[in-house]
């Protein structure tokens, strides 16, 4: 079996706009081994969420290869991608995008529910995972009764839930206080270490950063390794 | 667990299980549920009132009019036919034809005019066994004495119909004059008068019946009615007429004299019976038109929600929801909705069905109050008071509207509704499926 977790073959990416069409990311190319965590940094509007939707399955490039494990991603059905998101990938964005209508402990159970994982089995996983972040005593309560810290941290006890091989964390701490950016900080590495996850996070917080195996900076919409 | 996931997702939709928040799609769906429900309640009144009404005029014709399977001799090969004895001993031997017959009545039926103090009527004059009464008088019978004596009316009496009574003017005691056609061997037409004293006056509950009927005595009175211009036949009575009748039929086929042939009670009253059902059907085509429209709401407000919902769809689909889990959410969310509507229709449909006397009454009385009110206001002297509104007048109806409950006409009601509510959620479902959860997350 490959230790390589994903790797990205000159991947591109444009955006037409009025003026002229916007070329975003322009042979990007990374190989990620398995328990290894990167970070991305780069300018505002660089391309870097974009990047991480390519590799997420959430966006598509106009060329390139992205292979994550079996799963070809650039080449997948709706099917497929939902069992790559489902069983492969962890996400979290800046924005916690917990289902206001699910408690906390639902919420973490959704996607282990979504991978075919028995609800006893769903159940135990979510409540250990919300004990992890420190949520165990809110496990009942709805995103509305959460603080924004919490909320974080219960999207990154979702985004963990399937063991993922992979996680993809967007600016993750970039809305929190630096109490809660720090706790989400230990929680996504610690998690990472745990589980021997591979973890790509793009940030602007240089401290965050400096926690990662390796430090990359997206520059004329290529990955350069700093 | 997939499956799971789109059920909690639908109930989450509805509101259940989460915490309290009316948004506007949320509203909606109740008010499709609600719409559901209301749609529902003259579907299922007009379903069993229409079922009660149908069995109760079938039911009085076939235990009054033409027997559960009538023996007769149409060909007029037979001299039985036409010979009250002769008929009247083929009655009596019909039993032992067939395990399956309980009873049977031989009549002479004939057209004629019924006169009384007040004018005269046409009317239909039945010469009778006593086998009939017995059986129509009795606790499952749909004969109901108004007045006079009870039981088979005697040589020189006759029972008549409530509303023919009205009309002619006759109570119980009076002479009735019965005029009938007889014509004799060279062809000639000529009346006869018959007089005979009311013994008693029935009601069968169906007014149009009641408008018509003169019953005399079979043995003795046979004779006012012409052979020739009246049909003379045997009503045979069985402890199951709305199962299958064909084996009896069969049986008596069997053993009947030549020229004899036996009818049942479906195939002598076809086109009737064909004019109700069609009535029924196109009154449950309008209120389905009614439950269509209902469902309608049920897809708006589906659409509704998938446009309120599209971040929720998209975080799904971004931890792994397929689009099917999604569409599947949808048409169960408008599964439940026309569940809530059939657990709030069905109970109140059948309370208003079973009320259903009591609610035209109730009407009637608002009505004609209102109306009397209007009067009371604007009425000169000289103008006459309105006439009594009546919502179904009873000289073409049941005097009291039957009522039937059919279990599995109401399963399929609410299986159908089920499926409509289903079927409608599939356009919003695949709508909701197709959603691209960048799109939203980007505008997030």
């Amino acid at each position: 079996m490959s230790d390589i977790v994903l790797e990205l073959q000159d991947v591109s990416k444009t955006y037409p706009s009025e003026a002229e069409v916007l070329r975003i990311l322009n042979g990007a190319s990374l190989a990620l081994s398995r328990g290894e965590k990167i970070a991305i940094t780069g300018e505002s509007g660089c391309g870097k969420s974009t990047l991480l939707n390519i590799i997420g399955g959430l966006d598509t490039p106009d060329a390139g290869t992205i292979q994550a494990g079996s799963f070809s991603v650039h080449a997948l059905s709706e099917r497929d991608l939902a069992r790559y998101r489902s069983s492969y990938l962890g996400l979290v964005f800046q924005f916690h995008y917990l289902l206001k209508d699910f408690s906390a402990l639902e919420n973490v159970m959704l996607p282990a529910f979504m991978a075919g994982v028995s609800r006893k089995e769903a159940l135990e996983r979510a409540k250990e995972l919300l004990a992890d972040v420190g949520l165990e005593h809110r496990l009942h309560h709805f995103p509305s009764q959460l603080s924004g810290g919490e909320r974080q941290r219960a999207a990154v006890a979702r985004a963990l839930v399937n063991r993922p091989a992979l996680m993809l964390a967007d600016e993750p701490t970039g809305n929190l206080d630096p109490a809660n950016a720090l706790m989400i900080q230990d929680v996504l590495f610690s998690a990472a270490d745990r589980h021997n996850a591979s973890l790509i996070i793009v940030t602007h917080d240089p401290a965050m950063a400096s926690r990662a195996d390796h430090l990359y900076r997206l520059q004329e919409g290529r990955l350069v390794r700093s | 667990m997939r499956m799971g996931v789109s059920v909690l997702f639908a109930l989450r939709l509805m509101g259940i299980g989460s915490r309290l928040s009316l948004s506007n799609a949320r509203k909606s769906l109740i008010g499709a549920v609600a719409g559901i429900g209301i749609s529902l309640v003259p579907l299922i009144a007009v379903l069993v009132v229409a079922d009660g009404m149908i069995e109760g005029i079938s039911g009085r014709i076939i235990e009054l009019s033409s027997g559960h399977l009538r023996v007769a001799d149409y060909s007029g090969l037979s001299d039985a036919s036409g010979d009250a004895g002769a008929l009247e001993s083929l009655r009596a031997e019909l039993p032992r034809y067939s395990a399956s017959i309980a009873d049977a009545a031989a009549e002479r039926q004939g057209l004629g005019i019924a006169i009384g103090p007040k004018g005269r009527s046409g009317s239909t004059i039945r010469a009778v066994s006593d086998a009939f009464f017995s059986r129509s008088f009795g606790s499952d019978g749909f004969l109901r004495m108004v007045a006079g004596t009870g039981g088979a009316p005697e040589q020189g009496e006759a029972v008549i119909g409530e509303k023919l009574a009205e009309t002619v003017g006759l109570a119980p005691g009076d002479r009735i004059r019965l005029l009938t056609i007889h014509r004799s061997p060279s062809g000639k037409e000529t009346p006869k008068f018959a007089s005979r004293t009311v013994r008693s006056v029935v009601s069968s509950g169906y007014q149009e019946l009641d408008a018509l009927w003169v019953f005399v005595p079979f043995a003795s009175d046979s004779s006012i009615l012409d052979p020739d211009t009246a049909h003379s036949f045997i009503s045979v009575y069985t402890d199951d007429p709305y199962g299958d009748l064909s084996g009896v039929r069969d049986e008596l086929l069997g053993s009947l004299p030549d020229g004899f042939d036996c009818y049942t009670w479906k195939e002598l009253n076809r086109s009737q019976l064909q004019s109700f059902n069609t009535t029924r059907i196109l009154l449950l085509f309008i209120m389905f038109l009614i439950l269509c429209i209902a469902s309608v709401n049920v897809s708006s407000a589906l659409v509704m929600t998938v446009m309120e919902r599209r971040k929720e769809i998209a975080i799904l689909k971004s931890i792994g929801a397929h689009p099917s889990d999604i569409a599947f959410a949808f048409v169960l969310a408008g599964f439940f909705t026309g569940l809530g509507g059939v657990v709030a229709g069905l109970p109140l449909g059948i309370l208003c069905a079973l009320n259903i006397n009591e609610i035209f009454s109730f009407l009637e009385q608002v009505l004609n109050g209102i109306s009397g009110f209007a009067y009371a206001l604007g009425s000169s002297s000289s103008s006459a008071p309105p006439a009594a509104v009546k919502l179904l007048d009873p000289a073409y109806y049941i005097q009291g509207i039957p009522v039937r409950l059919d279990a599995a006409e109401l399963y399929l009601v609410a299986a159908g509704t089920l499926l409509l509510s289903s079927l409608v959620s599939i356009f919003p479902a695949l709508r909701a499926g197709s959603e691209k959860p960048l799109d939203t997350l980007r505008k997030v």
